[in-house]
């Protein structure tokens, strides 16, 4: 597989993501996304064979930009309160087409990178083969999100969609963290890949919601925790009031003299949400009916 | 709850008419003596590059009363089909904006489908005919006030106000709120903020709950 042909895979992928995303800031923060694996995976191939590199990729090459439509989301994704695949149904026809058109468009995850983001409720090992949807990504974070106390009472009923700051996005606290992550927390992955990736999620978690993975990236076998390490930080656009705190518990980094051939474009970062300054009104908006969605938006 | 639009739209070709209105929930509630004629609207078919002329003429004002108007008989429907106004109200969100999207449907003004955002209750269109997107919003702000008429205060806070978020090739996006709400939605994007932002910025400012 040529770093082109990987590098077309993710932006297909990330191009898909994009048209299924149901955030305005994720569209941005996927592309983001993408120019870091564009990066990455340039300077890997660079690095490990310049020659190759030069022929398969010529200097003044550039990337193609991403051509994904603007922000497109789907109905009634976002917040989770409602089923994935609602929309309104009309025939039993329709609404298999409806969810063939929600769940059909399935992607191949082989020799490509992925983002991913587990669920509490998840097995600690997503299957390569069974790629979540975009709207699983939503779903899960919101279930993290919403996720009753733990043991550590760090962890409250929260969610960050629906109030305060429903633009947030999980996916961008592990990116914009990890330029400024101290090295024992973690590190990029240099070594070019030599086989194709495989997602994994942590095999112990410290406790909780650390079973909630957040990954952008993949690794050939199921990581080793790096940590636990603690490391605090507040989210990129949390504004007061109700600022918004997450904590690192620790980073799945390979270490160096492992031979993880993956794509790794970035480690695995699981957070915590300290929720101890959330106020009252940032819990759990999930209206029953209709009446009182309508009353929740005329009150806004 | 399956929509069944049998005989949603009824053309007597003898009579040269097209009625609108036999939409029931139950189909079995379309056939019940009395009831489809009750609610049977008489209807005309309009190419849509006709009915954008009709728009565009009218002005901003007067399409918007007409719109509103449209999408009040579409709102009576939905409510009669559901059992009344606060039968709506107490619907689930599935159940009334299928039932919304089925009047929307039948009408040729597109697919609606709704997100919530936080909060906010935002409707998409798509596929909605190359009319002035003023008129669609218009044409829900309509369908919605006259489906929860009864049971909503009247009180100018509490009117159901709509206003257009985005547009493009695909779908329209429109904000349902109230008329200081949305004011403020059509300030912020005026000065170039994100819809999505600005609905945030809403929610943000939201007063916070005891």
């Amino acid at each position: 597989v040529t770093p082109r042909e990987r590098i077309d895979r993710l932006q297909a992928l990330l191009e898909r993501m994009l048209t299924r995303a149901a955030e305005p800031r994720a569209e941005a923060r996927a592309r983001r996304l993408l120019d870091d694996a564009y990066d990455d995976i340039r300077d890997e191939w660079e690095a490990e064979a310049p020659a190759a590199y030069e022929a398969e990729w010529p200097t003044e090459s550039v990337p193609p930009p991403i051509s994904a439509p603007i922000f497109t989301p789907s109905p009634m994704r976002f917040g989770a309160a409602l089923p994935p695949n609602f929309a309104p149904r009309f025939s039993a026809a329709e609404r298999g087409a409806e969810e063939d058109r929600a769940s059909g468009e399935s992607f191949s995850l082989e020799d490509t990178t992925m983002v991913s983001m587990a669920s509490p409720d998840a097995p600690p090992t997503a299957e390569i083969d069974d790629p979540p949807e975009i709207t699983d990504v939503f779903e899960s974070r919101s279930r993290l999100m919403a996720a009753p106390p733990s043991a550590s009472d760090e962890f409250g009923e929260l969610e960050i969609l629906g109030e305060a700051e429903p633009e947030d996005n999980i996916v961008a606290i592990e990116l914009e963290t990890f330029d400024d992550m101290p090295a024992s927390l973690g590190r990029p992955i240099t070594q070019p890949p030599e086989s194709g990736p495989q997602v994994a999620a942590p095999s112990a978690t410290p406790h909780g919601l650390e079973e909630s993975g957040i990954s952008l990236g993949s690794t050939a076998r199921e990581p080793e925790p790096a940590g636990p390490s603690s490391m605090e930080m507040v989210l990129p656009s949390a504004r007061s009031p109700g600022e918004y705190h997450a904590d690192v518990h620790w980073i799945e980094a390979p270490a160096e003299s492992e031979s993880r051939t993956a794509e790794i474009v970035r480690p695995i970062i699981y957070v915590d949400v300290n929720v101890a300054e959330v106020t009252a009104n940032t819990r759990a908006f999930r209206p029953a009916t209709f009446g009182e969605l309508l009353q929740a938006t005329l009150d806004l | 709850m399956p929509i069944d639009l049998t005989s949603a739209v009824r053309f007597d070709l003898g009579r040269g008419t097209v009625n609108l209105g036999a939409a029931k929930v139950d189909a079995r509630e379309i056939h019940a003596p009395g009831r489809a004629p009750e609610l049977a609207q008489r209807a005309v078919l309009l190419p849509e590059d006709v009915l954008a002329e009709l728009v565009a003429a009218a002005g901003p004002a007067e399409s918007a009363l007409a719109a509103q108007a449209l999408g009040a008989t579409m709102g009576q429907r939905l409510a009669e089909r559901l059992g009344g106004a606060a039968a709506v109200r107490a619907g689930s969100l599935e159940g009334v904006i299928s039932a919304l999207a089925a009047e929307v449907s039948v009408s040729g003004f597109g697919a609606v489908h709704l997100e919530r955002w936080g909060r906010a209750l935002v409707l998409v269109v798509e596929h909605a005919p190359r009319v002035d997107p003023d008129f669609v919003v218009a044409m829900l702000q309509g369908a919605i006030e006259a489906a929860v008429t009864s049971i909503m205060t009247t009180a100018a806070e509490q009117q159901v106000r709509c206003t257009l978020l985005a547009v493009d090739d695909r779908a329209l996006r429109v904000f349902v709120a109230s008329g200081r709400a949305v004011e403020r939605v059509r300030t912020w994007l005026a000065e170039g903020t994100s819809w999505g932002d600005a609905l945030a910025r809403l929610q943000a400012s939201r007063p916070r709950a005891e």
